[in-house]
């Protein structure tokens, strides 16, 4: 009874909580697709900080670099005890609306486990990850999805299982999981289209190629 | 097993897309609701074969976008700056001796800075249409960024005849017996690596430590020479400039409509590195100063180096850890909702480790 009568509590004050405030978002790294790096919402000096996120994985590992922030809710990715996670929050209070497990709790480019979220005016959050796929049916469901994607054929096998980087994707509002991409879906061979920029605009070569023997980290 | 080696670096969103450069020469498109493409952007080397010559390494860098396409750039082995098309083809390129910084674009220009560690021994402005230089702001005209020759291997495809008998049968000179002769049934194809020396700069991959660009209506700022300059977006003539020390460096740098705000960094050597692996700083600091004149109307001292971001009237600094920091309003804002609260709703319930903080300043993370 008690318990109830505190969830009931808890349940009413987070509906009196203030929704966030729409202002200028910030959706991706330097604002916006041209990088111009400027909000159209002014600050008000001095600033005082009003919450903090601090938490880090093994051997202190903080991949929160960036963050990225849609009407008044704000897109990071943080790692806590052995598990990252893509965490939304009140951007004002830091109440958080939703997380969701990610199955890395590091990816080894360094560029790709800081860059953090980004999230589309539609309210798309994509965020780096990896995935390891056996199952076979997920595998046909997943692969049949892309193939009937691509704009040209690159990739004609169905592999047995999947083990690689991935761009996942999840509501912004929900925290519901939508479409991934893992990046096998290149194929075993690695076969892609390439542009030679040796060629002019008009003719240029745009020709399968094999994959390259540098495509690990530098 | 399928585990394809290739990560991305800063996705880039355009519309409801994705596009991303990988860490070595892969240009990513992804919109989930329509297609993808996967294309790798080549520059060969002059009269090397060009199936074998070394294929570019983006190290992840942050495209972005002009009007008729997305700006790419490898900084650190047989160096471009590139705008690709929509119809993956390249409207122009040009070759380039320096580091580049992360771009950006206003109008009809695509600025960028250039030379030296961090890419920030100058800006340059060049017209995002044909790529051809519109001005340059370097007070010290830096030297070409050295390369060094490596030798790598090149996956080279070949013919390799396919060997079988023949309807053609021969006698056996030794045994008398018949055999078939052998022929080339056909060919397959084999990868086989191939030794090629590859140009790759001695400081590889600057924009990982340069701090970006702010462009305005009026003007574009950013880090050149120990400064935060302020230059006029069509000349690119000197507005104000703001001095920092000479172990300084800058680690992002963002604005409002009225002020600049950025994080400056004094490194014990004065070398520059990406803020996710800074081990060691003297100090750091947020400062802001008006767009106008560069005059500073704050500073707060931080315990690392970081990157901003802005929005709701709140500032973001990302160091490893988030500090979110806002105005008089916004703190009396936040505290009345955290008294309000007690924070269960920021406890455990949720898996939030935000917390409102009491005091001025931010604290230390470490």
């Amino acid at each position: 009874m008690i318990r109830a009568s505190l969830g009931l509590a808890l349940l009413s004050l987070l509906t009196v909580l203030p929704a966030p405030v729409r202002g200028d978002d910030w959706l991706q790294f330097r604002h916006d697709a041209t990088h111009s790096a400027v909000s159209q919402d002014k600050l008000h000096f001095p600033l005082k900080e009003l919450w903090t996120w601090n938490t880090m994985g093994p051997n202190k590992h903080r991949p929160l670099y960036h963050s990225v922030v849609r009407k008044g809710w704000i897109y990071f990715t943080a790692s806590e005890k052995k598990q990252r996670f893509l965490i939304c929050a009140n951007a004002k209070t830091g109440v958080v609306k939703w997380r969701q497990p990610l199955q890395a709790e590091r990816l080894s480019f360094t560029v790709s486990d800081i860059s953090g979220p980004a999230v589309t005016e539609s309210g798309r959050v994509f965020v780096y990850d990896w995935v390891s796929i056996t199952d076979q049916p997920t595998i046909k469901t997943l692969t049949d999805a892309i193939f009937s994607q691509a704009a040209s054929l690159t990739c004609s096998m169905v592999p047995g299982a999947i083990d690689c980087f991935a761009v996942r994707t999840f509501d912004a509002m929900t925290g519901k999981e939508g479409s991934y991409f893992p990046m096998a879906a290149m194929g075993a061979n690695g076969v892609l289209s390439r542009v030679s920029l040796l060629e002019t605009p008009f003719g240029q070569e745009v020709a399968a190629v094999p994959p390259t023997m540098a495509g690990c980290p530098p | 097993m399928l585990n394809v080696p290739e990560y991305l670096g800063h996705p880039l969103i355009v519309n409801n897309a994705l596009f991303a450069l990988s860490a070595s020469d892969l240009l990513f498109h992804w919109d989930p609701d329509v297609k993808w493409t996967m294309t790798r952007i080549h520059h060969p080397l002059p009269e090397i074969d060009r199936d074998i010559s070394p294929t570019a390494r983006f190290g992840g860098y942050p495209p972005a976008y002009a009007e008729n396409g997305l700006v790419v750039a490898d900084e650190t082995t047989n160096r471009f700056l590139a705008l690709i098309t929509g119809k993956t083809q390249q409207q122009w390129h040009r070759d380039i001796t320096h580091s580049l910084g992360i771009p950006a674009v206003g109008g009809h220009l695509l600025y960028t800075g250039f030379g030296g560690p961090g890419g920030v021994s100058g800006i340059v402005a060049l017209d995002a249409q044909n790529g051809e230089p519109q001005w340059k702001y370097a007070p010290k005209d830096p030297e070409p960024d050295p390369q060094v020759y490596q030798q790598i291997l090149s996956p080279k495809s070949v013919e390799v005849p396919v060997i079988g008998p023949s309807d053609r049968m021969l006698t056996d000179r030794r045994t008398g017996r018949k055999i078939s002769a052998l022929e080339i049934k056909g060919y397959s194809t084999q990868m086989v690596p191939v030794p090629v020396l590859q140009p790759y700069s001695t400081s590889p991959f600057q924009h990982w430590s340069n701090s970006g660009l702010v462009v305005t209506q009026e003007n574009v700022y950013g880090e050149v020479n120990h400064t935060v300059v302020a230059l006029n977006r069509t000349g690119g003539t000197l507005v104000w400039k703001y001095p920092i020390g000479p172990k300084d460096v800058i680690t992002s740098i963002v604005a409002t409509p009225e002020h600049l705000i950025f994080c400056i960094s004094t490194t014990s050597n004065g070398l520059r590195e990406p803020v996710w692996s800074v081990e060691r700083t003297k100090a750091n600091r947020l400062v802001a100063v008006d767009l106008k004149e560069g005059k500073e109307v704050w500073s707060q001292a931080v315990p690392r180096p970081g990157n901003l971001a802005l929005a709701n009237g709140l500032l973001f600094f990302t160091d490893g850890a988030l500090h979110v920091l806002g105005g008089a309003a916004e703190t009396d804002d936040q505290n009345e909702i955290a008294q309000a609260a007690k924070a269960p709703a920021l406890g455990a319930g949720s898996g939030n480790s935000g917390r409102p903080v009491e005091r001025a300043g931010l604290s230390s993370p470490r």
